[in-house]
């Protein structure tokens, strides 16, 4: 069936080109036109995703059918645990106020506690990810590849395309106004500080050009050559 | 129309909780810059809605009357600080646009008053859908508000780029000024809909 279809989208395609010929000179030999450019074969890609769509509705109704089960298992739960309250204690009391807090403050530290160690690797890596990108900034040349050191945590060591060592890269997040700014500090092999660059800070937006700007000013006052 | 349905009119236009009730007016005016920020604002806040509705309409037998402020404000922060660590994980781009304002979904009047109003008096199923469609009124608002800023201060929509790059734009419109104006329209638009239905259902 897509061949047909090719067939009779070139036909269309060769007339105007014939009727466009000037009698005098012959017209440029137009570049042959794929059939599959001119119009998407939407029949075809709508049966090629048929047997997605049917598994994606299984999975559907698997996870619909799951959460149900999920949800009716948790309010069970929820229905005993109020009727011990409401065996031992009258709604009121003194007691019972501070049993409920209790108990709703530490399923929402452990729920809390679960979902930060589950999102830590995927934080940390973005974090990775992010100074990475941007390490290479604080050095003059081009082209540093950067590696851990072993030198120490936030360290990275730039070596440069034939191996030899160019300078370190250091993450600093000293505290800034709403939480911890997070610079990079290029340091060359004589001790030198090559620059720095702020990275991420959660400053509020008022305050966020004036952090970057202030950085730079601050260092741009030093003389170069600091000693540590 | 089936009380499901009511209920979305409810959220989406009746009682829309920023055009119409005034709440959740300081992310309204603080994240729609761009229309991206405000889509992400408004589907977090939804979520914390739903789940927020959920749980409380799920503990309200439970939960005595005289200590009611102190657990809504235990469960709305907790679903709140696991929506920031998932967003900070999964979204990093969003999170650090959004910034504070993740965290202040906390105090947000919206999630407080429909748990308040709504989910500490009614089943769980009914809660969820007033989450939801609160939530989505909530959405439609920024994302109206986010519209007229970013068109007319940067000339994109969603960052397409709509007007050409020629065309002068009101840079105005993308700090706080421009957005209580453009709020102030958009309330504007809202209350003289409204009275115009009512004066024709009056009749």
């Amino acid at each position: 069936m897509k061949g047909d279809f090719a067939e009779t989208v070139e036909t269309r395609e060769e007339t105007p080109d014939s009727r466009a010929a000037t009698p005098v000179e012959d017209p440029p030999e137009p570049p042959p036109a794929p059939a599959a450019k001119s119009l998407p074969d939407l029949k075809g890609a709508l049966m090629r995703t048929r047997p997605f769509l049917h598994k994606a509705g299984l999975w559907l109704r698997k996870a619909w059918s799951a959460a149900k089960r999920a949800s009716l298992a948790v309010w069970r739960v929820l229905s005993v645990t109020g009727r011990a309250l409401r065996r031992f204690f009258k709604k009121d009391s003194i007691p019972n106020l501070a049993l409920v807090l209790a108990l709703l403050t530490t399923v929402t530290a452990a729920g809390l506690g679960i979902t930060q160690s589950l999102a830590e690797p995927r934080i940390a890596d973005a974090r990775a990810e992010m100074f990475k990108a941007t390490m290479g900034t604080v050095f003059p040349d081009e082209g540093l590849t950067f590696t851990r050191s072993s030198l120490g945590e936030n360290i990275y060591e730039g070596r440069d395309g034939d191996g030899r060592l160019a300078g370190f890269s250091i993450l600093v997040s000293p505290r800034g106004h709403t939480g911890p700014v997070d610079m990079i500090v290029g340091v060359d092999l004589l001790r030198e500080v090559t620059g720095v660059e702020v990275v991420a800070h959660r400053e509020i937006r008022d305050f966020s050009a004036a952090v970057e700007q202030g950085i730079m000013e601050a260092l741009a006052s030093f003389d170069r050559g600091i000693q540590p | 129309m089936t009380q499901t349905m009511k209920q979305f009119k409810n959220g989406l236009l009746d009682q829309n909780p920023t055009l119409a009730l005034m709440l959740g007016m300081c992310p309204a005016l603080a994240t729609t810059t761009t229309m991206t920020d405000a889509a992400g604002m408004g589907l977090t806040t939804t979520a914390v809605l739903i789940c927020s509705n959920f749980a409380i309409s799920a503990l309200r037998r439970i939960i005595p009357e005289k200590i009611r402020i102190a657990a809504f404000i235990t469960i709305i922060a907790g679903f709140v600080t696991i929506a920031d660590t998932l967003l900070q994980a999964f979204a990093p781009s969003l999170s650090r646009s959004l910034g504070i304002f993740i965290p202040l979904i906390v105090v947000n009047c919206i999630v407080f008053a429909r748990a308040e109003v709504f989910a500490f008096r009614n089943g769980v199923g009914r809660s969820v859908l007033d989450g939801l469609a609160m939530g989505m009124g909530f959405l439609m608002a920024l994302l109206v508000v986010a519209g007229v800023r970013e068109f007319l201060s940067a000339g994109t929509l969603f960052e397409f780029r709509i007007l050409p790059e020629a065309v002068p734009t009101l840079p105005v419109m993308a700090q706080p000024p421009g957005g209580f104006l453009a709020l102030g329209l958009a309330l504007a638009v809202t209350q003289a809909v409204r009275s115009k239905r009512k004066a024709r259902s009056a009749v």
